[in-house]
């Protein structure tokens, strides 16, 4: 199996960067201790690297080159970064270790900027409105519709600087959105927990949407279909169906297990708010 | 404008509601002939059925409302509570959910009545391997009527008697949030259950429940029987769901967290949540359905731009959250009734409620498991497989909520305790048998064999009709006044559960050996088991017999009162008197403790009835 | 989510506050069922649009009908739903309300008058192939639903004599608006879809 080799395996150099770069910084920040921020807990680790593992996986296997020729196997990457490695990322919140791998005089100046510069203040704002919830929603669901646009996704095939800016938006805007339905230890999202459930919900009716439009086309959109073969001898329309299948079913699983989690814990939060309550506590009505 | 006192000078009850209608029958007819369409009568008829429907509702007071409201009249208030006893309040248009629930529970009894009469008919009709008791053309409409009965009937037969008596009882409400709508939804399934019925008049129809076109574009007078009584069981789906929600949403008690909601009620209310909005989709599909048999369009004509799997998609999307429909409220009863005879409390109550949401969830994406051979493209076959698969997992979660309350409990086996165990055993197999079916391979030689049929007669039967028995048993005390006899019950119980174990699980075998469904002749060497299916059909028929016996003597002959708790149960349905008084609840009860909260030492009861002082009025 | 602590029907207050609460409920859940009532007509239509059986989507020389009549019907629909929200905004019936309201009134029923003009108007028939089909059903069942609204408009309209509020209870015809802005906003659809897509 000519695929096992990690030698024939295509070489992604900017993945590749970014994935070192992010694990080394995530390294030395473990190392410091920095006020009340202990380094990550031991499954909060395994989040992170899992996470920079499935990249990898997305990225810079056989499954990339496999991309390259049919549509099952590019949305199988696309959906390995948004439902696998960006609430990997999220849950393991390693953004402050990673921050604080860089060293301090470099950390102090730029946070100064950042925070403070009066130039910035825009983009400050504009990113404080990017995170709020339904414009998260929003932003997120319009990229996800955008890319399947086969003008959008034919240039991707064609331009490879392209098609990293276009996993880079997977990446980040699903960062964005699992944000808003995970807490990211210290901080919590701002939902509460029925609401995430709703968001959870009305997320995935998004991908669903899309998933059945391409399910039921009766011909292919994309340039795959300019191919003189596919691997394994599929018509291009039954690509693209396997595709579609795929974003509907293993597509939704992480939205499940969010949904179940969300209303778990807004059950334990009913619980509590009905044992605050007792008979002395409500108003009685004159 | 002057606010009047006029009121509409017509009595309103089903008489009056009778005697418009047939009127109002010939004149959609002759409405319908107006257009000069080449359609074979069908635009008359469906416009007879519709027109007729409306008459009736008419009748009954449904346009007092909307009248007085339009000529600014006062509106009246339907049911004087000074009327509120009597037996003629049971015939008469009531907002008050108790009285609803009893019309219901009437009605879907007899509309059982003769559902079942018609299997009898089929299985007599099985009794030899060849078409000679029924002719194939009728025997394809017997299987039709009968089918169509029984989507009808269990589409209700729980939510409609049990949801609407005390889904507010539980929930600490004096009333519904729109008695209106919940009234409406149960007045159109008389008039739906005759039009059904009228069917046989034009010679039924040979689609059977699914409807597939060109068939039932082509199909005689008929089907259009099916289209408009569907419909109205879709308006009924749609506007009790809106009630239930709004209700179960909108008007528990203080106190009532979601956390301390009964399971029935969690039940009832994914239920609802399937039916309104399954419902509409099977709405615009018998519209297009109309149009294509009436004015000729070809939604559905593939020779003319249309297409069959329109239909097939439609209605199956409809069509499988319509199952889920049938058993949610069933598995919320049997977790609602198992605790209080386990004396236990109920073992993961938030398990079993996600385990309810991820049913009703999962039902939306498993619907082309029944196309796998009906030429959907092949390659999006495993993904429904692999969804339909996923939903075993939360309908096995409630089964783990079950057996976990069941685990070192020292059970009370009173009847409904017995039914729920009959359940347990039934859905299984039924359950199980579902995962074979949703194989592609599996399903691609049992698709269209009694295999299926078995299967699900065994969860619907099995499942929800026994989850139904043990509900009466359960709450009709509480609903009627009367205890039911328990000697009887039990012999009720095991008749049915071996009569209907024997005439169902060898249909899987027949299955097995390839018997086709709906049709009469079948291979001469399945004649022993198919006559030993029939005769114990006709057992299961007598154990309903023997159900109805046990109403009757219960009610008529020995009719012992039952108190107001005879189950000594916490939740809060038991904790007013029976009869229930008309508002429920003297005053809004404070609810303080979950239902299930048996054996905990301190535990507090369910709710100060005491209530909130000075709460008087309203509802 | 907050555990209620009053008793809903102690007072006037709690009881009007609850036919409110009651009333949005209702709405939501009837918008819910309504819209997938429409994305089944939608579905048929981008499906037959696709398989597209036996070039019959569209038969020889058949198109939309006049987008001129579509954009009045639709812009007559979306004037009757904002004007009666601008009304209904009102805490109490005060003068706008009963201003605003009858003229919504009249609105929708031009509304509906000129869908039926314009169904009666088609310039084809509706056997000729799938997308005169789709778009019968789809404008008809739409021009049905508004005239039912029209129809329960009017009857907020009549309640609303010179006396003020009599009858109707206000929060609930405060809900309507919604109910016609979602027509309105259905219709929007549609016309994109029968007239721009087709």
């Amino acid at each position: 199996m000519a695929w096992l080799n990690p030698l024939t395996w295509p070489l992604e150099p900017w993945v590749l960067l970014g994935i070192e770069v992010t694990g080394i910084l995530y390294l030395w920040g473990g190392q410091r201790r920095v006020g009340k921020f202990p380094p990550a807990s031991r499954w909060r680790a395994v989040a992170f690297w899992s996470g920079l593992a499935t990249i990898v996986v997305a990225l810079d296997t056989p499954l990339e080159t496999l991309a390259r020729q049919l549509f099952w196997a590019h949305m199988t990457q696309h959906l390995l970064l948004i439902m696998v490695a960006a609430p990997l990322l999220v849950l393991a919140a390693p953004w402050l270790q990673v921050w604080r791998g860089l060293p301090l005089r470099i950390r102090r100046p730029v946070a100064k900027v950042i925070i403070k510069h009066p130039t910035l203040s825009g983009v400050r704002t504009a990113f404080a409105r990017l995170s709020t919830p339904v414009i998260a929603f929003t932003v997120s669901g319009v990229n996800l519709w955008f890319w399947h646009w086969p003008a959008a996704y034919d240039l991707t095939l064609q331009n490879h600087a392209v098609h990293h800016v276009e996993h880079a938006l997977f990446l980040g805007l699903g960062i964005l959105f699992w944000s808003q339905v995970i807490d990211q230890h210290p901080y919590r999202a701002r939902l509460g927990q029925f609401a995430r459930v709703v968001y959870v919900f009305l997320a995935a009716i998004v991908s669903w949407a899309l998933a059945a439009l391409l399910a039921f086309a009766s011909g292919p959109f994309y340039a795959y279909a300019d191919l003189p073969s596919r691997p394994g001898g599929i018509s291009a329309l039954a690509d693209q169906q396997l595709g579609a299948g795929i974003m509907w079913v293993p597509g939704s699983i992480t939205y499940s297990i969010v949904f179940v989690v969300c209303l778990y814990l807004w059950f334990g939060e009913e619980d509590a708010r009905g044992h605050a309550l007792t008979p002395a506590r409500v108003e009685v009505a004159k | 404008m002057v606010v009047s006192e006029r009121r509409l000078s017509l009595p309103n009850n089903p008489i009056t509601g009778i005697v418009l209608a047939i009127p109002g029958y010939f004149a959609g007819v002759w409405l319908g002939t107006l257009f000069g369409l080449d359609d074979d009568q069908n635009t008359g008829i469906i416009l007879g059925y519709l027109f007729a429907t409306a008459a009736f509702l008419i009748g009954i007071g449904f346009l007092n409302y909307p009248l007085e409201r339009l000529f600014g009249w006062q509106v009246t208030p339907v049911t004087d509570p000074a009327e509120n006893t009597g037996i003629g309040r049971f015939f008469r248009l009531s907002l008050d959910h108790k009285v609803i629930g009893i019309q219901y529970l009437v009605t879907i009894l007899i509309m059982l009545l003769f559902g079942g009469i018609g299997a009898m008919l089929i299985r007599t009709s099985l009794l030899v391997p060849d078409s000679t008791i029924t002719p194939p053309g009728n025997y394809i409409s017997l299987i039709g009527l009968h089918a169509v009965m029984m989507i009808f009937i269990t589409s209700a037969v729980i939510v409609g008697p049990f949801g609407n008596y005390l889904v507010p009882l539980m929930i600490g409400a004096r009333r519904m949030a729109f008695p209106r709508l919940e009234a409406l939804s149960f007045w159109v399934v008389p008039p739906a259950a005759v039009i059904l019925a009228a069917a046989t008049f034009w010679g039924g129809f040979p689609t059977g429940w699914t409807g597939y076109p060109p068939l039932s574009v082509q199909a005689g007078q008929g089907m259009d029987s099916y289209i408009v009584g569907f419909a109205l069981i879709a308006v009924a789906l749609v506007t009790s769901g809106i009630n239930m929600l709004a209700t179960i949403i909108g008007l528990r008690a203080p106190g009532m967290t979601w956390t301390r909601l009964p399971m029935f009620v969690w039940g009832i209310f994914t239920t609802s949540i399937l039916g309104l909005l399954a419902a509409p989709v099977l709405a615009a599909a018998l519209i297009m359905l109309a149009m294509d048999r009436t004015v000729n369009t070809s939604f559905f004509l593939a020779s003319n731009g249309g297409s069959n799997y329109l239909w097939e998609n439609l209605f199956w999307f409809f069509g499988h959250p319509e199952v889920y429909i049938f058993i949610l409220p069933a598995f919320g009863i049997i977790m609602e009734i198992v605790p209080h005879f386990a004396r236990k409390p109920l073992w993961g109550y938030r398990t079993g409620v996600v385990g309810l949401f991820g049913v009703a969830l999962l039902s939306w994406f498993v619907w082309q498991h029944h196309l796998f051979v009906s030429g959907i493209a092949p390659v999006l076959r495993p993904f429904y497989m692999l969804s339909t698969e996923l939903i075993s997992i939360p309908t096995g979660i409630i089964f783990l909520v079950v057996l976990g309350t069941l685990w070192r409990a020292r059970v009370w086996f009173t009847v409904p305790m017995l039914f729920c165990m009959g359940f347990l055993f039934n859905f299984l197999i039924g359950g199980i048998s579902g995962v074979y079916l949703s194989d592609v391979p599996t399903d691609v030689t049992l698709h269209g064999s009694y295999f299926s049929m078995a299967h699900f007669h065994y969860t619907i039967m099995g499942g929800e009709i026994f989850a139904l028995m043990a509900a009466a048993y359960y709450w009709l005390p509480k609903m009627t006044g009367k205890m039911l006899s328990p000697t009887i019950g039990r012999i009720h119980f095991w008749w049915m559960f071996i009569a209907f174990n024997s005439t169902f699980f060898p249909l899987f075998i027949v299955g097995l050996l390839n018997m086709p469904r709906r049709v009469a002749a079948y291979n001469p060497d399945l004649v022993g088991l198919n006559r030993w299916v029939t005769i114990s059909a006709y057992f299961l028929f007598g154990s309903m017999l023997v159900f109805a016996g046990n109403l009757i003597y219960s009610w008529f002959f020995v009719a012992r009162p039952a108190v107001a708790n005879p189950w000594h149960a916490r939740s809060l349905e038991w904790q007013v008197p029976t009869p229930v008084p008309a508002a429920n609840f003297d005053r809004v009860p404070v609810i303080v403790a979950g239902p299930y909260e048996y054996g905990i030492p301190n535990a507090r009861p369910v709710a100060d009835l005491g209530g909130i002082v000075g709460a008087t009025g309203g509802g | 989510m907050a555990v209620r602590t009053r008793a809903y029907e102690a007072d006037a207050a709690a009881a009007a506050a609850l036919d409110t609460r009651l009333a949005g409920i209702g709405t939501w859940l009837f918008l819910a069922a309504d819209l997938f009532f429409f994305v089944a007509w939608w579905f048929a239509f981008f499906y037959l649009r696709a398989l597209n059986n036996h070039q019959d989507w569209k038969a020889q020389g058949i198109g939309p009908p006049s987008k001129g009549y579509g954009a009045i019907v639709l812009v007559l629909a979306l004037a009757t739903a904002i004007t009666y929200f601008l009304g209904s905004r009102q805490a109490t019936m005060a003068f706008l309300f009963r201003l605003l309201t009858p003229v919504a009134l009249v609105l929708g029923i031009a509304t509906c008058l000129f869908q039926g003009y314009e169904m009666w108007h088609l310039g084809f028939g509706l056997t000729e192939g799938g997308y005169p089909s789709v778009f019968s059903g789809l404008s008809g069942a739409w021009v049905i639903q508004f005239a039912l609204a029209t129809a329960w408009l009017a009857s907020i309209v009549t309640q609303t004599g010179p006396a003020g509020d009599t009858i109707v209870r206000r929060q609930p015809a405060a809900s309507f608006a919604w109910i016609l802005l979602y027509l309105a906003a259905i219709g929007l659809v549609n016309y994109f879809l029968l007239y721009v897509v087709a």
